[in-house]
């Protein structure tokens, strides 16, 4: 049995070294997620107080707030893997890329759909052009466009360059999220938990949002590894039909 | 303690849709593997030495 041990990212560029590690993350991240799921679902529902104006509508941000962050989160992520496939050529970095763009668009838009239904009854409209709703639908309209990119170009290498271009490019749009409500007028409610000064919101309903937060980032942390483990795994097939077949340039 | 009152079809829409939405996703990552995998052991299979042709 190989017993060597990961000591830098470009040992994980080894396929079998990250599909072995990828092995022995995904059972603890799993019963992680799990339980920070159940603690965070008490909280929400047991343990955080209804809202002296919302009442207990409230109870939508523990879904929709963390939804947002890990949109936002995901995305800073495909950066990095994009300046890896560009600048360092790992070639984990455009698995990682390619894995996670599907994820990052269900986050936006679990967001996009948990922040129209908490609008209704709350502002009275399920949608509003606003500079956040509108940058937020443009983010998940460009992980499409990441993911449909990756579809339409038939070489990999080729695919993961155009791809990383648009990832860097798209990547304008995170600043115009998060300062969308300080810089224009908008329906949507300023930061009320990544402040400079500080959270407004009452830890009565700060730790249970928190730890939904944490049970997202743990979801998305464990679907990250299952579809990068399918992508190399796809990759593998695709190396075997190649070489059987006796075409040329296979990739490894 | 929760008391959603007239409310509660929003609350509830919200969790349901979340819970469609990553579900699915959970589910879709879940068979490409499982799909994925069983194809790979039947071209491995196939091709006990790698897929290398004999020369």
């Amino acid at each position: 049995m190989n017993d060597a041990r990961p000591t830098s990212w470009l040992q994980l560029a080894n396929p079998a070294v990250f599909n072995r590690w990828a092995d022995r993350l995904l059972g603890p991240l799993v019963i992680v997620t799990l339980g920070l799921f159940a603690y965070g679902l008490y909280g929400t529902f047991f343990l955080s107080p209804a809202d002296y104006q919302q009442g207990d509508t409230v109870r939508i941000m523990y879904i929709h707030v963390p939804a947002a962050w890990l949109a936002l989160f995901v995305y800073a992520g495909m950066v990095f893997s994009a300046l890896g496939t560009l600048v360092f050529r790992h070639p984990m970095a455009d698995v990682a890329q390619k894995a996670a763009a599907p994820l990052g668009a269900a986050f936006t838009l679990v967001c996009l759909i948990t922040g129209s239904i908490w609008g209704k009854p709350t502002w009275g409209t399920w949608w509003q052009w606003d500079a956040r709703m509108t940058s937020v639908l443009v983010l998940l309209l460009i992980y499409l466009g990441i993911m449909a990119l990756w579809r339409a170009v038939d070489d990999p290498l080729r695919a993961a360059r155009a791809v990383a271009i648009l990832t860097l490019v798209g990547a304008v749009n995170l600043p115009i999220i998060k300062f969308s409500v300080d810089w224009w007028y908008t329906l949507h409610q300023p930061a009320s938990v990544f402040r400079l000064d500080g959270p407004t919101i009452h830890p009565s309903m700060l730790k249970p949002l928190l730890i939904m937060a944490l049970g997202y980032l743990g979801l998305y942390l464990v679907l990250l590894l299952v579809r990068m483990k399918t992508e190399l795994t796809l990759r593998r097939i695709d190396r075997l039909q190649r070489l059987a077949a006796g075409i040329p340039g296979e990739r490894a | 303690m929760i008391d959603p009152g007239a409310h509660a079809g929003f609350i509830l829409a919200a969790y349901a849709a979340t819970a469609i939405i990553l579900g699915g996703v959970i589910l879709a990552s879940w068979l490409s593997l499982r799909a994925a995998r069983a194809r790979l052991q039947r071209l491995e299979a196939l091709f006990p030495d790698g897929g290398k042709r004999p020369s």
